[in-house]
């Protein structure tokens, strides 16, 4: 991708080139990006047909891990009838997993499970660079392309499209910006001065949970903030994860990505609202 | 299931947290965790970095103790792939030892002397040694 002053060329072809009106960092804090979608159950869908699935791309996906499987969150909203799938009772003797299918350099990540597809960009080693949701996009539009002929060509049908997801999972790490908790104020908008308090200073402990309804009921954003440790190198990190969530107008894969484009752009403008202008020079705002 | 715990399942990158951990126990796990990015024979005598399930396992452990901020914490690696906790206060020392197999010894020490020392199955125990440190 090329970035041409306000205008941001998408995977360096000039016909695709669109006006750039949200904010750009040159090096923003994020280390993982989720594009997904949830779905009715796919009616015959087992095990195996992970394993086909994974025989398609395997080459470009050579590793995989199984892993639980997620629960469906659909966002509900007063007077809004959500349609769900009609009550029964399955017996199955086979067990629900989620599997993940990683490229070789564990950037890139596609998740699967009966009713769920999602496609990770994250960061493996720590140095490389967020490549912007103008390159995930097509990527996870591919991916789920190719899912959608396995299920075709596997006689399965097409998904009913319940939910489209983005996540951004930013670490804030200690030493950038900010060295203790008492000096969250720099980083997050709208905390009172905690180093100018007589008492309550430091916390030992510090969460943050906003809930935004995107207008028209289109969805919802969620903002949560919470200490760890990254367990890849040790590093202690304030983890700022934002989701936005809603339901797509239809299956159709430009509505799929227009709802996409929407959460992104919640996501974008919902962290540089949180976050100070202090934090924006560290990591490079340009827009 | 809250929506917010949903999206953290989503993610794939590891991250620990605990509701309240004191800095002595952030400062402690921060550093298992450096542990596992240590060179292979990082020794000279062919010892490999301490697996990330021990690892995990220890910082499990830890972030459960109820040490207070007056505690100070060194971490070691140990040949063979285990991985040690110090926790001093004072005069005293308890030093718990994981082991690649999956043990976990103590060791009790005060004015750098030997106190006693056993293997450790429990947590509760592991809860004995740490009021004993107080």
């Amino acid at each position: 991708m090329i970035i041409m002053g306000d205008t941001l060329n998408i995977l360096g072809n000039p016909a695709e080139k669109v006006e750039r009106s949200l904010p750009l960092y040159n090096s923003p804090p994020v280390i993982e990006t989720v594009l997904g979608l949830q779905f009715f159950p796919i009616e015959g869908f087992s095990l195996l047909h992970l394993g086909l699935f994974w025989s398609r791309v395997k080459q470009e996906y050579p590793k995989y891990q199984i892993k639980p499987p997620l629960s469906p969150v659909v966002e509900q909203f007063e007077g809004l009838k959500f349609s769900p799938q009609p009550l029964g009772v399955e017996f199955s003797h086979e067990p629900e997993v989620r599997c993940w299918l990683i490229d070789q350099r564990e950037n890139h990540l596609v998740q699967i499970q009966k009713d769920r597809f999602h496609y990770n960009w994250k960061k493996a080693t720590g140095l490389e660079v967020y490549p912007q949701y103008d390159t995930c996009k097509p990527r996870f539009a591919r991916e789920w392309e190719r899912f959608s002929q396995f299920l075709t060509d596997e006689k399965l049908g097409q998904a009913e499209i319940t939910q489209c997801e983005v996540t951004y999972v930013n670490h804030l790490d200690m030493g950038q910006g900010w060295s203790s908790y008492s000096e969250l104020d720099k980083v997050f908008t709208g905390l009172s001065s905690l180093s100018d308090r007589k008492l309550l200073r430091e916390p030992e402990h510090l969460s943050l949970n906003y809930v935004y309804v995107i207008p028209g009921k289109k969805g919802r954003l969620y903002i949560d903030v919470r200490p760890g440790i990254r367990r890849e190198d040790g590093t202690q990190i304030i983890q700022l994860h934002i989701t936005a969530r809603g339901k797509p107008a239809s299956n159709q894969l430009d509505d799929l990505l227009q709802w996409l484009d929407l959460g992104h752009e919640w996501i974008v403008n919902g962290f540089t609202d949180i976050t100070t202008q202090y934090m924006h020079t560290i990591w490079g705002r340009k827009l | 299931m809250s929506p917010a715990a949903y999206a953290q399942e989503a993610q794939s990158v590891e991250v620990f947290t605990a509701p309240s951990l004191t800095h002595f126990h952030r400062a402690v796990i921060s550093e298992l965790f450096k542990k596992q990015t240590m060179a292979p024979n990082w020794d000279g005598y062919g010892s490999p970095p301490p697996s990330r399930a021990l690892i995990n396992k220890a910082a499990s452990i830890m972030a459960m103790l109820n040490f207070d901020e007056t505690t100070q914490g060194r971490v070691l690696a140990l040949e063979g792939g285990g991985v040690q906790i110090e926790c001093l206060k004072g005069v005293r020392e308890l030093h718990f030892s994981f082991f690649p197999e999956g043990t976990v010894e103590y060791l009790k020490l005060e004015e750098g002397q030997a106190v006693s020392e056993g293997s450790l199955v429990t947590v509760a125990k592991m809860r004995d040694l740490e009021s004993w440190l107080d």
